[in-house]
Parts: C-alpha cells; sequence; structure tokens
C-alpha cells in the first residue's frame, strides 16, 4: 500500500492546488492506464478519446477525492466506467460481449473453442493482443485491471461493481483463455 | 490480502504478462500528454479568482443602476434648480435683470406690464432663448433635433410659463414686488387658459411636465425666468444669464455645446469670463 499511498498523497497535493504533484502521478500511470484502456475499446481514436476523458474526470472530481482507497483502485474504477460508457455510446458490444457469464464460462473450458492457438501468428505480443480482443469484455477488464492496473481480486471487484468471487471467476478464466491462446509462448 | 488473492498470485503472475503487454508506443501521444497537463493546470488557475465574478458582477450592476439613475435625474431636474445651485451668476442676473426691468417700466405700470410688453416681441423670436437667430439653441426649438428634454425645452417651458405662473401665484415673500402687481395686471384673454392649464384638460405630457415644474421651481426662479424673457428680445442676454444657461448645459452633460456658447459668450463679453469665471476663461 506504499505505493499507493504516494500516489494518494499526490492526489491530495494536486486537489490543494500543486500542478507538479499531477504531473507526476501521470507520469507514474499514464502507460498501464492507456494500455488498460487500449485493450479494454480496442481502436486507437476510442483509446485517446477515453484516456482524456478519464484524466478529465480525475481532474475534476480532485476536491472529492477521499484517501478511503487506493488511487489506483479509484482511478481505474473511473477508466473502467468511461470504457463501459464509450460501450454504450458506440453501440459496439456484440453478442459474445452480451452473453450470460455462465456461458462465457463454459466456452472458456471447452478446449475445442479456442481457435486462436493455430490462427494467430507473428509476435506473442500480437498473439495476446489478439486473444484479449476476443475475450469477453467482463474477463479482459478484470485481466487487464490486475495486470496493467495493479489492482487486487478485491479491488478488481469494486472497480468493476461485482463481488470478490466473481472477479475471482473473471479473472481465473481470462488466465486460462489467454494460455490456451498463447500455447508454449504463455508467459507462466 | 487474503488467500484467494495469493491463489490468484500464485497462479497468475502479474510480470510476465505486463511485459508481454506493453509494446513500443503504446502509449499515449505526446499532445495527449500535453493536453491532460494543460487541462490539470488550467483547472487550477481560476480557483482562487472565482469569488470575483460574482463581485464583478453585483458591482457592473450598481454601476448601471447609478448610471441609468443619474441620467433620470438629470433630465428630470428642474431648470431653476441648477440656475440656483450655480457659482452665483445666476443670482446676480437676476438682479441685474431685474434692475433693468424697473427701469424700462413706464412710470404707473405694474412691472408685469413690462413684460406684456415685451411678450409680443419675444414670441416672434421665441425660438432663440437668446434672442439671436444663429443660435444652436434656435435650432433645436425649432425642431431640429430629436431632444426631448434638455434645457433649451426647459428654459422655453419656464418661459410659457411664466404669465399663468405669476398670474395664479401669490408674491413670493423675499421678492414680491414682480409677480404680485403681474397678477393684477394679467391680460383677461390669458387668464382661461391658465386656469385650464390647472387641469380642467386632459393633461398632456409636456402640459404634465409644465405642472410638475410649476410645483418644483420656487418663485425666486421664476422671477429669474421671467427677466429672462424680458430681456430676451430687446438686447442680448448678460453675461451671467448667459453663463447660467451654459452652466446648466454642463449640469446635462453637453459639454460640447456648453464649450461653443463659453466661446460665443467670450466674442460677445470679451474679458468677462477672465474677471468672474477665470477658470473658464479662453487660454
Amino acid at each position: 500500500m506504499g505505493d499507493g499511498d504516494a500516489d494518494a498523497q499526490l492526489m491530495l497535493r494536486y486537489a490543494a492546488g500543486d500542478a507538479r504533484a499531477f504531473d507526476e502521478l501521470y507520469a507514474h500511470h499514464r502507460g498501464p492506464l492507456w494500455r488498460f484502456i487500449r485493450r479494454t475499446v480496442g481502436s486507437a481514436a476510442a483509446t485517446d478519446d477515453v484516456f482524456q476523458e478519464c484524466w478529465s474526470r480525475v481532474i475534476a472530481h480532485r476536491e472529492n477525492y477521499r484517501p478511503e482507497a487506493r488511487f489506483a483502485t479509484w482511478l481505474y474504477r473511473i477508466a473502467h466506467n468511461c470504457c463501459m460508457d464509450h460501450w454504450r455510446r458506440s453501440k459496439r458490444r456484440d453478442a459474445r460481449e452480451a452473453a450470460d457469464e455462465e456461458a462465457v464460462l463454459a466456452a472458456a473450458d471447452d478446449a475445442s473453442a479456442e481457435p486462436l492457438a493455430g490462427a494467430l501468428t507473428g509476435e506473442t505480443h500480437e498473439r495476446l493482443a489478439a486473444a484479449l480482443e476476443r475475450l469477453p469484455a467482463e474477463q479482459r477488464a478484470a485481466f487487464l485491471l490486475y495486470v496493467e492496473g495493479g489492482l487486487t481480486v478485491a479491488e478488481i471487484g469494486e472497480a468493476t461493481g461485482v463481488n470478490a468471487e466473481t472477479a475471482k471467476s473473471r479473472l481465473r478464466y481470462a488466465a486460462k483463455r489467454l494460455r490456451q491462446a498463447l500455447g508454449d509462448a504463455s508467459p507462466d | 490480502m487474503d488467500m484467494d488473492e495469493k491463489d490468484i498470485d500464485t497462479q497468475f503472475s502479474r510480470e510476465p504478462w505486463r511485459r508481454l503487454l506493453q509494446a513500443p508506443g503504446d502509449e499515449p501521444p505526446e499532445t495527449t500528454d500535453a493536453r491532460i497537463r494543460a487541462a490539470a493546470r488550467r483547472d487550477l488557475a481560476p480557483r482562487g479568482h472565482r469569488g470575483w465574478l460574482p463581485i464583478s458582477l453585483a458591482a457592473s450592476f450598481v454601476l448601471a443602476v447609478f448610471i441609468v439613475q443619474s441620467q433620470f435625474g438629470t433630465l428630470r431636474r428642474p431648470v431653476a434648480a441648477d440656475s440656483a445651485v450655480g457659482p452665483g451668476g445666476a443670482m446676480d442676473a437676476r438682479i441685474i435683470e431685474r434692475e433693468r426691468a424697473e427701469e424700462n417700466r413706464e412710470p404707473g405700470r405694474a412691472p408685469a406690464a413690462a413684460s406684456k410688453r415685451a411678450a409680443p416681441v419675444r414670441e416672434e423670436s421665441q425660438d432663440d432663448d437668446y434672442g439671436y437667430e444663429e443660435s444652436e439653441f434656435a435650432a433645436d426649438a425649432a425642431g431640429a433635433g430629436p431632444r426631448i428634454g434638455g434645457p433649451e425645452r426647459e428654459l422655453k417651458a419656464a418661459s410659457e410659463l411664466q404669465e399663468d405662473y405669476l398670474a395664479d401665484r401669490p408674491a413670493p415673500p423675499l421678492e414680491s414686488d414682480l409677480p404680485a402687481a403681474a397678477a393684477p395686471a394679467a391680460p383677461s384673454a390669458e387668464r382661461p387658459a391658465a386656469e385650464r392649464d390647472l387641469g380642467e384638460i386632459t393633461v398632456t405630457g409636456s402640459r404634465q411636465r409644465r405642472d410638475e415644474r410649476r410645483s418644483a421651481v420656487p418663485g425666486v426662479a421664476a422671477e429669474e425666468i421671467a427677466a429672462q424673457g424680458l430681456q430676451k428680445s430687446e438686447t442680448p442676454p448678460t453675461p451671467e444669464v448667459w453663463y447660467a444657461a451654459i452652466e446648466k448645459l454642463r449640469a446635462d452633460g453637453r459639454h460640447d455645446r456648453a464649450k461653443r456658447e463659453l466661446e460665443r459668450l467670450e466674442q460677445a463679453h470679451p474679458g468677462w469670463l477672465a474677471k468672474h469665471h477665470p477658470n473658464d476663461a479662453p487660454r
């Protein structure tokens, strides 16, 4: 929590009028947050819009910030909400992403439902990116919040509005599908 | 960190996946960075000045109300009020004009008779309050401009007022000679008009203003105006009267015309301004 506390202090300093604190905070989170949004919304143009919208909300709500939770939890909850707003606006959620949780979990357990390993070529990074894009939105968000945001399972549940068990389940199935997609290139 | 998170962490390590996700250039563009940082600073900047907005709005409102009130008060200010508050020239002019009226009065006739004798002449040239045909006042009174109020109209209305005013009102306690004698000397033909003025007929805007002025103008001011009317057709106005009218123009904010009248006054009475009002004398 030491890192989170440092971010919270930076945010409090910014809320008090210290612009340099914001620069430091922004430099710390810009890359991971950008990648989280990039993998969540897909297109680069939409990523830029959602990224700016996210930071705009941080700026606008700085006076309401209370260090009751880690700053990263607060930041990624805002980012997650921005991504959801983007999806609602663009109406680009397909039927796969709108499927209920059980259907997604069943598909993840089925080894025959893993078409990516043979289809993806090139760098492992690209295969991972493609696999991520094929994940259900909830699982992808849980995975990215865990990896890029550094959030715990409980914080993922808090950021996405579900309980910790659901968050844990989403994360587990996301990891399983990504491992299947990468095959031997899986990092763990 | 509870047991569930430990389980996740042991099965699912962050760092290898994070390294795998990172790609060169997979970061926000510099323009986006600059835009966000600028927005953060911009949002901080006006915080200290937010209180000035309602204050400045309130100050603007108060200033607007003050300007409207001062302008409205200037338009409605009675002509005699300015004459009375002048630097002394108006009072002097009244005394001098009354003395001249006394000199012009025929033996055995009331002072008002002298004004009646001068009245027809004044009607011929009543467009010019100073008796000068080229006067700008004359052009205004003849309808050249769209002015509604102003010193010319007030002076004209006041000069029209003098006859029935002198006929209706009792003599003022301080200067009783002129108005007291004017009452019996008023022509009978004009008496009904004066009575109608007092409310029998529909009160028009100008008539209403005249009535207001009648109730607002003190007796001494009406005498001053009467003296002006007496003299205007016979001789040019005295510098005191002229200067009083110029001050009235200034009070109404018509400084350009006041300046021109000052120049004309200086031409008509060289040195008078330097002697009595050195601040207004041409340099």
